[in-house]
């Protein structure tokens, strides 16, 4: 109604033109199905929305947590339920009170059975079908048919006779004009080209052939100069080398002659030298003295040694004519003693003794004896005399050889050899 | 591909995609080669391009010399351009040779005076042949050895020529076999002395430094 009052049409004008005011549209599509209850139309409430009570203001954390006005409590919810229950209680003890068909027969039982006409088959199950259905893919779209116009215009007809159409030697001109020229002019350009290319190479290699022969003439004067200066140098060196060595032998030489000069006295006074200091030896002298001297003295030492042993042998000759004149004596003994040479004796047995005593320290061969020796010439003193007298010429020849024989070491061996002469016989 | 009966218009002419180069090789030829008539020439060339045979051009180009009759019109050039065409055969046909000689536009008389100085059957030592047209080109036996070492020769152009001993000796001797002023002597001990410059270098080959002494214009 408020858009009709809305709406106006334009003033008497002619044209047309339809206004109206802005207004909420309900909803054209249908959300659910057609209830039966539902009436055909209602009329559309809408307010504001911000006095809708449907709508919550305000804070959402302090809820009221009562039930809301629309739903109902849950006292009364019990309530309903409860009655639900009854009635249900209800019909089922009506149920039970209904009068059914009674119950089958022994051995028998009771079937459901279709008696009408046309069996039916009865399922709990709902038939189902499936179907699909859906619009044919994109085709393509259709070729645009040819146009063709329509025919318009007359039919004409014409004949050609051969050769009329087309000169071959009219038409091929200027294809021939175009190959022609066309070749001879590339072929022209590319032979200049050419030209110049192998000209400018044959230039190159005989340039390249000039100067490798001066580079080669070069190369063979530089070789020379080089070998002239080496050669040079060679030469020099060389002489450089003769000349040093002249030098050096010079002073080698003047060296030489300064040093002889210097010592030619050296030879002889060094010679001299060692011959005042007894260095060198006259062989001769050396000789008699090495081999000549100790053979002397060997000699000696062996004269020596005879007499020394010849004295030995006396003196055991004479200690046994002693003891057999000691033991002639003790059988003697019965008859008188004799006195006098006893003194004699004595004496010359006192001399005799400590000479004696002397050249036995010296031997070494009679050292047994002498105290043997010792102990007869005590016992000598007491006893004999007659048997010294027979042998006293001969010991006192001996005493006093005995007595020169100390000082006569070092004389020859004819003196030494005199005793030895005594004794041979 | 034949030509259709009937063609239309111009595109159905078909033009072989290999012709152009052809094309241009034989003009490039053509104007290196210089030849005096063009159409002897050019039937040789392409006779010999069809049976693979080495092609009657010259490496370089070199301006026609002989203006006139009288001259002979061989250069060193043409004679390299039948070096090439004849050298991989010791032995050439007259018969060939002769061909050869007249796709290059050379006078034929030339041809019989060169084959007097040395006659022979049927075949021909090719290199005596060209010993020959050396000869022939230069005056003097230095100057035709001189040409001999540039037409044989390996090296690039401008550089050493050189050539193996053996082939200048061969040709040396030939030479001075036909020409009966030098006597042998002077040969040998010419020879001789070279060898033992070639020796020193060790590769067996002989440049043109060796005896051929160009006097340089200061």
């Amino acid at each position: 109604v408020a858009s009709r009052l809305t709406d106006r049409t334009s003033p008497v004008m002619g044209t047309y033109t339809y206004t109206s005011r802005p207004r909420a549209l309900p909803c054209q599509r249908r959300r659910y199905r057609d209830s039966i209850m539902q009436p055909a139309e209602e009329p559309m409430h809408y307010g504001n929305i911000m006095y809708d009570r449907r709508v919550i203001r305000g804070n959402t954390y302090a809820l009221q947590t009562g039930p809301l006005p629309g739903q109902p409590d849950p006292t009364e919810v019990q309530r309903q339920q409860q009655a639900k229950r009854r009635a249900l209680a209800r019909k089922r003890a009506q149920e039970q009170l209904r009068p059914r068909t009674p119950e089958p027969v022994e051995g028998r039982k009771h079937v459901d059975v279709q008696t009408e006409i046309y069996l039916e088959e009865i399922a709990d199950h709902v038939i189902e079908v499936d179907m699909e259905c859906q619009t044919d893919a994109f085709l393509d779209r259709p070729p645009t048919p040819l146009f063709i116009p329509a025919k318009t215009g007359k039919d004409v007809a014409t004949q050609i006779l051969e050769g009329e159409l087309f000169d071959f030697d009219l038409e091929v001109k200027p294809m021939l004009e175009v190959l022609v020229g066309k070749t001879i002019e590339q072929s022209l350009l590319e032979v200049m080209e050419e030209e110049e290319l192998a000209n400018l190479r044959a230039s190159q290699h005989v340039y390249e052939e000039l100067r490798n022969v001066e580079l080669a003439e070069v190369q063979r004067l530089e070789e020379q100069e080089r070998r002239h200066r080496e050669e040079k140098e060679r030469r020099k060196q060389q002489q450089w080398e003769v000349v040093y060595k002249h030098n050096e032998t010079s002073q080698k030489v003047a060296a030489r002659v300064f040093a002889q000069r210097y010592l030619e006295d050296l030879l002889p006074s060094v010679f001299g030298s060692l011959r005042d200091g007894g260095y060198f030896y006259d062989p001769i002298e050396r000789d008699i003295e090495i081999g000549f001297l100790p053979w002397l003295m060997n000699e000696v030492d062996k004269t020596m040694e005879y007499s020394m042993v010849g004295r030995t042998v006396l003196d055991m000759l004479i200690r046994e004519v002693v003891e057999k004149r000691l033991s002639m004596y003790e059988r003697k003994e019965d008859q008188p003693p004799y006195v006098k040479p006893k003194d004699g004796l004595g004496g010359p047995g006192v001399k005799e003794e400590p000479l004696m005593d002397d050249e036995f320290h010296e031997q070494s061969t009679s050292q047994p004896q002498r105290p043997l020796s010792d102990s007869d010439s005590l016992q000598r003193t007491p006893s004999d005399g007659r048997y010294m007298e027979n042998v006293s010429p001969q010991e006192r020849k001996l005493m006093e050889e005995g007595e020169d024989e100390q000082t006569m070491r070092k004389t020859s061996g004819r003196e030494l050899l005199q005793p030895r002469g005594d004794f041979e016989p | 591909m034949p030509l259709p009966d009937t063609m239309f218009c111009a595109q159905q002419i078909h033009i072989p995609p290999e012709l152009p180069d052809v094309l241009k090789q034989f003009t490039k030829a053509a104007i290196r080669t210089q030849p005096a008539d063009v159409l002897q020439w050019s039937a040789g060339y392409f006779s010999a391009l069809s049976r693979g045979d080495p092609l009657p051009v010259k490496d370089r180009i070199e301006m026609p010399v002989a203006t006139q009759k009288i001259d002979t019109g061989l250069t060193q050039g043409l004679l390299k351009v039948l070096h090439k065409q004849c050298s991989h055969k010791q032995y050439v046909e007259l018969a060939d040779l002769q061909q050869k000689w007249k796709n290059l536009c050379l006078p034929m008389e030339n041809f019989q005076a060169l084959l007097q100085l040395d006659p022979c059957e049927d075949k021909i030592e090719w290199i005596k042949f060209l010993a020959l047209g050396c000869s022939m080109l230069g005056g003097s036996l230095n100057s035709s050895m001189k040409h001999l070492c540039e037409i044989l020769t390996a090296d690039p152009e401008g550089g050493p020529a050189r050539i193996p001993f053996e082939t200048f000796s061969y040709v040396y001797r030939y030479l001075s076999k036909m020409d009966s002023d030098i006597p042998e002597v002077d040969t040998e001990s010419y020879l001789a002395n070279l060898k033992d410059t070639v020796d020193s270098r060790k590769n067996g080959m002989i440049g043109l430094s060796d005896f051929f002494v160009l006097n340089r214009k200061v």
